[in-house]
């Protein structure tokens, strides 16, 4: 059995009220891990293209990582996995805080929620005892609140809360599940599914030992890790914000892309940069850690009114939005979307995209309650969220996040939906980018978040020798064989060639399919760019920690079968080729931006989607051929896809 | 006048992240055998948290005690008001704080003396929120040293 494993699993149906646990089964482990390989693998099995993301039958899948809760440094996220009610795929967020080690000192790796219940329940479980609790008292309350009620209850004020807030409950699309300090699991509809089972909380408490093979070893690896991060933290955060305003700036993608551009905004744009800097100097009040973490990339700020508010990176994403360049109003837009329990980044698209509507007439004031809506406007913004969170008016059109939005509203409202597969994306960083179109198109969640590394968006632009300079310190955590590309660079338009592109794009999702696997924070795996974590070194802290023999080859295999198993899924549910292709907004390809963006090209397009397709192992419609998939290990894929007449080449 | 080495673990409260590596690394290092093992309740550092009210206390166990207080006073941080012993060091048998789960036996810091080591929560915390100082203090001869 291996080390820091539980070996037991959690199930329960909120339809018939039952509660089991079930031993965990190692060999599944030593093949997929744990986190997002158990994930996938249980939807693989269970949720099959005949279950409706809302129908009781769609699982909601918490699983911690293998290596959450060991001594390593950075070692505490799990994750949710579900087929998300907006994309109607697969789906998998990310929850940090304290949930994920606490589950497993409870005694489990992996928590099943299946059902609906009847009325609003919420879940304790206390190690071996699990119960299910009436929440019909908690119902309508914030995620605050909720914690603190719930802790009382079950009189433990150590006991770990995730729940969802009044957007989860009137199952608001873009809905989250809220842990507090600013983690949730975010993006993709978790607070909708949840909502839909009518599950207001979770608290977990285990008091249960995780267990560590090679002793001496693991301590030694994680002071290493510690070492890395020593040095290196502390731009961390001021050059989250500089870089977010420079490529605001030059990729024009403010305000759902309405084009505003020009002097004076650029003016306010570069203001903002230093403002935001200032205020977090300023009014931050504390750094905040996840379970085991010294990076503490959360911040703390004070509220003018009552409790804090959490921010990660820079207050960049309201100003890019909304135009409002105050960094106290970024703060109160996240203050209110953690009240409600939304996803922050989708909330900002939605107030975008209905005051870019109404900017063009598409939305008249008979529709928005006489609200007149406008950019620059923070009580038009804020109260845009608060209507979209209760579902009152246009908030209650909105709540259906903006693909949905744009077919109810009609009128041409559809072209200004800024979505990739249904869901809302990241407004900065899809124009006129190939290689960042590319890897929003091609991620098996349709997101930018932390899915792009720091490759593109920071290293590339860095002058010649800091590239050389990061490769010779040994920040570079890619294979060797990509290093000359980085040390290439990009051409005049910024665009790194085609080939790294692909490559670079197929290692990434190796590699956060390994982070999530293991439960390691991105931000230690290269989505920050000082990276502490290489492949070569999770290898040994997977060896260290487990006990399983696992070297950096077979690292990467279990990293291919993850990919894999969640792409077939994703064929089984009928994604193809052109889905994939499709996905980005039409005008990104049709608009002319001003130089020295480009205007995005079909050929090279279809070009990156072969070649990136070719370095997976997949056909040219995207799915995993049969080689793949028997190298992969995947056999019972290939014969499931062959029984749906789906055939692997 | 003979002096002694007393070692203190200062603690800055305010830099704290509620990260909880000090818990991990006690609870490893101190585990039979080394690092067999992460267990915060095993620790000899606690982090008291109370992530609404932005307080985050890291709290060392102090010794052991066989009888609880009687009188229970309140402490108020940031206008709200906490328990006595949400603070308190000591391993009482009134709750189950810094004592090992499932033996009972209390814990107490030993500033990591036990497995010959500078004290390891102080070398991870990276926020610098622990800090070791050794001072040298005088002590009169006939008092006997102090466990
Ligand atoms: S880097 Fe941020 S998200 Fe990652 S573990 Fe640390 S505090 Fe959590
Ligand atoms: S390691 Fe330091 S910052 Fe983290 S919880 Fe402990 S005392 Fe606080
Ligand atoms: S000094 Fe050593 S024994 Fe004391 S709390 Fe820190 S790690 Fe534990």
């Amino acid at each position: 059995m291996p080390y820091c494993w539980m070996g037991t699993d959690l199930e329960v149906d909120l339809s018939c009220g039952t509660i089991e646990k079930r031993a965990g089964d190692a060999g599944l482990v030593r093949d997929y891990l744990t986190g997002k390989g158990a994930g996938a693998k249980i939807l693989w099995d269970r949720v099959t293209p005949e279950v409706d993301a809302l129908s009781p039958d769609n699982l909601f899948i918490i699983s911690s990582g293998i290596l959450t809760g060991t001594v390593i440094p950075g070692a505490g996220h799990s994750t949710v996995t579900y087929k998300s009610p907006i994309t109607g795929i697969y789906c998998i967020s990310n929850l940090g805080g304290f949930f994920g080690p606490e589950l497993k000192r409870a005694g489990y790796d992996t928590l099943v929620v299946s059902g609906k219940s009847p009325t609003p329940v919420y879940l304790w479980i206390n190690g071996d005892h699990v119960e299910i609790r009436d929440a019909s008292h908690l119902w309508g309350k914030d995620p605050e609140e909720t914690r603190q009620l719930v802790r009382q209850e079950v009189k433990n004020s150590r006991a770990q809360v995730i729940c969802i807030g009044l957007a989860g409950e009137n199952r608001v699309y873009n809905a989250t599940v809220e842990h507090g300090t600013g983690d949730c699991a975010g993006r993709g509809g978790t607070g909708m599914v949840m909502g839909d089972k009518n599950l207001k909380a979770i608290a977990v408490y285990g008091t249960k030992d995780i267990q560590m093979a090679d002793r001496g070893r693991l301590f030694d690896l994680s002071e290493i890790i510690l070492k890395k991060l020593s040095g290196n933290r502390s731009v961390i955060v001021e050059n989250s914000a500089a870089t977010y305003y420079r490529t605001g700036i030059r990729w024009g993608d403010f305000c759902n892309f309405s084009g505003e551009r020009g002097p004076e905004l650029e003016a306010q744009i570069r203001d903002m940069k230093r403002k935001a800097s200032d205020y977090m100097q300023q009014h931050r009040s504390r750094e905040i850690g996840c379970f085991n973490c010294a990076l503490r990339c959360k911040h703390e700020y004070r509220n003018p009114d009552s409790g804090y508010t959490f921010l990660k990176c820079a207050p960049y994403y309201p100003a890019i939005c909304t135009q409002v360049f105050d960094p106290a109003f970024s703060v109160q837009f996240y203050q209110i979307c953690n009240k409600y329990g939304l996803d922050i980044y989708a909330a900002g698209n939605m107030v975008a995209f209905a005051i870019d509507l109404y900017q063009r007439g598409i939305l008249t004031k008979e529709d928005t309650d006489g609200m007149h809506l406008e950019w620059r406007n923070p009580e038009v913004a804020l109260a845009l969220i608060e209507k979209i969170a209760k579902r009152e008016g246009i908030g209650d059109v909105l709540a259906d996040g903006t693909y949905r939005a744009a077919r109810r509203i009609g009128k041409g409202a559809e072209e200004r939906a800024i979505t990739v597969k249904k869901m809302d994306v990241y407004m900065s960083g899809l124009m006129h980018r190939h290689h960042i179109a590319f890897m929003v198109a091609h991620n098996d969640k349709a997101d930018l978040m932390k899915l792009e590394g720091s490759t593109f968006s920071v290293i590339m632009h860095l002058p010649q020798e800091a590239r050389e300079a990061y490769v010779r310190e040994g920040w570079f955590a890619y294979p060797k064989e990509l290093e000359k590309y980085l040390i290439e660079g990009t051409d005049e338009t910024h665009t790194p060639p085609a080939e790294a592109v692909c490559q670079f794009k197929a290692h990434d999702l190796e590699q956060f399919a390994l982070a999530d696997a293991t439960g390691i924070c991105v931000y230690y795996m290269h989505f920050w760019m000082y990276p502490a974590i290489s492949r070569a070194l999770l290898a040994e802290l997977l060896t260290a920690a487990t006990g399983m023999d696992i070297d950096e080859a077979e690292a990467t295999r279990i990293a291919r079968r993850i990919v894999n198993l969640v792409r077939a899924y994703n064929v089984r549910e009928g994604l193809r080729r052109k889905d994939d292709i499709d996905s980005i907004p039409k005008h990104v390809f049709e608009r002319n931006p001003p130089a020295p963006e480009v205007k995005l090209d079909r050929d090279v397009w279809n070009k990156l989607t072969d070649r990136f397709y070719e370095i997976r192992g997949w056909d040219k419609e995207g799915i995993p051929t049969r080689q793949t998939l028997t190298e992969s290990g995947l056999d019972y894929v290939i014969e499931d896809l062959e029984r749906r007449g789906i055939r692997a080449s | 006048m003979a002096t002694r080495k007393i070692k203190y673990i200062n603690i800055d409260a305010d830099k704290c992240s509620g990260c909880r590596l000090c818990e991990s690394i006690c609870s490893a290092s101190h585990a039979d055998p080394p690092y067999s093992l992460v267990n915060p309740g095993r620790s000899r550092i606690r982090v008291f948290r109370d992530e609404d009210n932005d307080v985050y206390i890291p709290v060392l166990a102090g010794p052991y005690t066989d009888v609880e207080c009687l009188g229970r006073n309140t402490v108020m941080v940031k206008g709200k008001e906490y328990g006595e012993c949400s603070f308190c060091r000591a391993s009482c048998p009134s709750r189950d704080l810094f004592r090992e789960p499932e033996t009972d036996i209390p814990l107490k810091c030993d500033t990591c003396e036990s497995i010959n080591s500078e004290p390891l929560c102080v070398k991870w915390c990276l926020s610098k929120c622990l800090t070791f100082e050794e001072v040298e203090e005088e002590v009169e001869e006939e008092t006997p040293a102090a466990a």
